[in-house]
């Protein structure tokens, strides 16, 4: 008896002595995850794989989206110490971020410019889920969680486009909040809901500013959090045209070996956005006055253009219905048809090929990025108004491209930015030398069992 | 429990009573969010709105045509070329709520958000506008008085 419990004394000694050796991070963490209870949640994220064929580059698109939301909510946070969401205040405010603040220029451009790469990236992974069909099933609710993230995605960019009070985002938000009062029944109700009054005003920006900077967010946040837990409980689709061939591609772990690519992607399209913020910043425009006419050209951000342009498209009467009515019916149908799309397609359902739900996918690509060029096109009339009657228009109207203050770009800003890239550049080649890493442990058979 | 003669069991009856309490604490709770969140539907058009007429005459010689707001609408009042009368319309282009502008070379009203021309007198001349612009009377006061605008009934 002595013997045995002089042995066990040994051994919970021994134990001990192992533990002290560990470095007391090591320490913190194990008591943490015993602590927090997060082994499961480890586990489950372990469990991930991704497979490895021609097509995995759109497996990306995920992360670099996330990354550009990510510097969305750091960018947008840092602007909020600035911004003032008053229609006294707010372009002033702008200003003032852009010439005073240190540094001010570059975070609103990057917040800007992230912005406008999100929604392209979200279009982007929209079609390319859309073409290899991995919405089928079992994923049609990460198909549909999606769609909500695309329509709150446009809506941040709606909101955020007015917060700067200039001309031709007043305009585009009275165009935008306008075409709601259209549709039947609870127009209306949209219509004073997104204005609080009758024409855009401080009520509107204040709207417009808790949306973008609260309600938006946290809905976001919440839908994001499903689509990823989603992500993550089916694991990524493969093409039917893979499936079919019945031999398994190969599989790579989520974590490290497809996390660490995922780092190069989002370190390449920070260093994208940093080069885009100095070389070409965001410009101020000129301060919106809501007691002018709209100037000529007026847009919308680019990701509206083309269904602006459709709309213009239309006309005023069609079959003694409005043609404007018509065109958001059509938009309507257009995104309820898209929501449906797991459901309507239903011979990926059986997992066989379907060629016309890839060649509407392509059509309404094509449609997109056509319309969105030809709204890019200036037209005759505009030239020829904007031309023939210089003498109504009050200067600060005619000059809008060209009295605006844009940031200068002085030497300092090119040597930052090569300085920026010569940092970004290194930190890639040892990301690739771990990655190369990982990969030869995969090669060994360290995560052979897991990758069942 | 459901006895023979009776429809519903106790149970689902208390349940019935616990749903209508439920739905009706949602509608109390919902109704004074969406009156505060929709004011703005209270909103009327006044019925009469004064501009002085100093600000009119001054801002016409400017520019050509004048803006004001007419309660919470834009407004727009120009000399009319053909009579050298005042004319005046709520500035809100029909088709997508921008503001429109008089152009005086074109003699017409152009919409720069879509292109829509209206004529002097509101009417529609090409692009997308569904309906004309809706007219205002004016009303002068004598000597350096307001001017009084007031909404239009369109016929028709």
């Amino acid at each position: 008896m002595e013997r045995k419990e002089w042995k066990e004394g040994v051994s919970t000694i021994m134990k001990l002595e192992i533990q002290e050796r560990k470095p007391w991070f090591a320490k913190v963490k194990s008591e943490l995850i015993h602590r927090l209870g997060i082994a499961a949640v480890i586990d489950f994220a372990r469990k991930k794989s991704v497979p490895v064929h021609k097509h995995s580059f759109w497996y990306y698109l995920g992360g670099i989206i996330l990354t550009l939301f990510v510097i969305q909510i750091v960018t947008g946070f840092l602007l909020l110490f600035y911004y003032r969401p008053t229609p006294e205040a707010a372009h002033e405010s702008i200003v003032r971020i852009m010439q005073e603040v240190p540094y001010g220029w570059l975070i609103r451009s990057v917040h800007s410019w992230s912005a406008s790469l999100m929604i392209g990236a979200v279009f982007v992974h929209l079609f390319s889920t859309m073409i290899m069909k991995a919405y089928r099933r079992p994923r049609e609710i990460t198909w549909i969680t999606g769609m909500f993230l695309l329509i709150l995605s446009l809506a941040f960019g709606f909101s955020g486009y007015l917060l700067p009070w200039t001309e031709l985002s007043f305009f585009a938000t009275k165009v935008g909040t306008g075409l709601a009062k259209k549709v039947p029944i609870v127009g209306n109700y949209i219509f004073y809901l997104l204005r609080g009054t009758e024409n855009v005003s401080g009520d509107t920006l204040i709207r417009f500013f808790g949306l973008h900077v609260c309600i938006l967010p946290l809905g976001l946040g919440i839908i994001l959090a499903i689509h990823i837990w989603l992500i993550q409980a089916h694991s990524m689709s493969v093409p039917i045209s893979l499936e079919q061939q019945k031999q398994n591609p190969k599989k790579m772990p989520f974590f490290p070996n497809f996390f660490s690519r995922d780092i190069v992607s989002a370190t390449i399209v920070l260093g994208i956005l940093i080069t885009l913020a100095v070389l070409l910043p965001k410009e101020i425009g000129n301060k919106a006055d809501p007691l002018k006419p709209a100037p000529e050209g007026i847009r919308p951000e680019w990701f509206f253009v083309f269904l602006f342009q459709t709309l213009k498209y239309l006309p005023s009467k069609i079959l003694f219905v409005d043609g404007e009515l018509v065109g958001l019916f059509i938009i309507g149908l257009g995104v309820i048809f898209l929501f449906l799309v797991p459901f309507l397609d239903r011979k990926s359902y059986y997992g066989e090929r379907e060629k016309l739900f890839t060649a509407i996918a392509i059509i309404l690509l094509i449609y997109i990025v056509a319309f969105t060029i030809i709204g890019y096109i200036p037209t005759e009339a505009k030239s020829s108004v904007a031309t023939q009657n210089p003498g109504n228009v009050t200067t600060s109207e005619k000059g809008n491209a060209g009295e605006e203050i844009h940031p200068t770009l002085t030497i300092n800003r090119i040597l930052g930015l090569i300085g920026f890239w010569s940092i970004l550049l290194f930190t890639i080649v040892f990301l690739v030398l771990k990655i190369r890493h990982y990969d030869q442990l995969v090669e060994q058979g360290y995560y052979g069992k897991d990758l069942e | 429990m459901k006895l023979k003669e009776s429809i519903f069991s106790r149970r689902s009856f208390l349940n019935g009573f616990l749903a209508f309490g439920f739905l009706g604490l949602v509608g109390s709770i919902l109704y004074p969010i969406k009156k505060f969140l929709l004011k703005g539907m209270e909103y009327k058009d006044p019925p009469s709105w004064s501009v002085p007429k100093e600000d009119v005459i001054r801002g016409i010689e400017a520019a050509g045509f004048y803006m004001f707001l007419y309660g919470r609408k834009e407004a727009i009042v120009f000399r009319d070329p053909r009579n050298g009368k005042l004319k005046s319309f709520i500035a809100i282009c029909t088709h997508a709520d921008c503001i429109v502008r008089y152009v005086p070379t074109e003699k017409h009203i152009h919409c720069a958000c879509h292109n829509g021309y209206y004529d002097l007198d509101g009417k529609k001349i090409k692009g997308p506008p569904p309906r004309p612009l809706t007219p205002l009377n004016i009303v002068e006061e004598p000597g350096i008085g307001n001017m009084v605008f007031s909404i239009q009934e369109i016929s028709g």
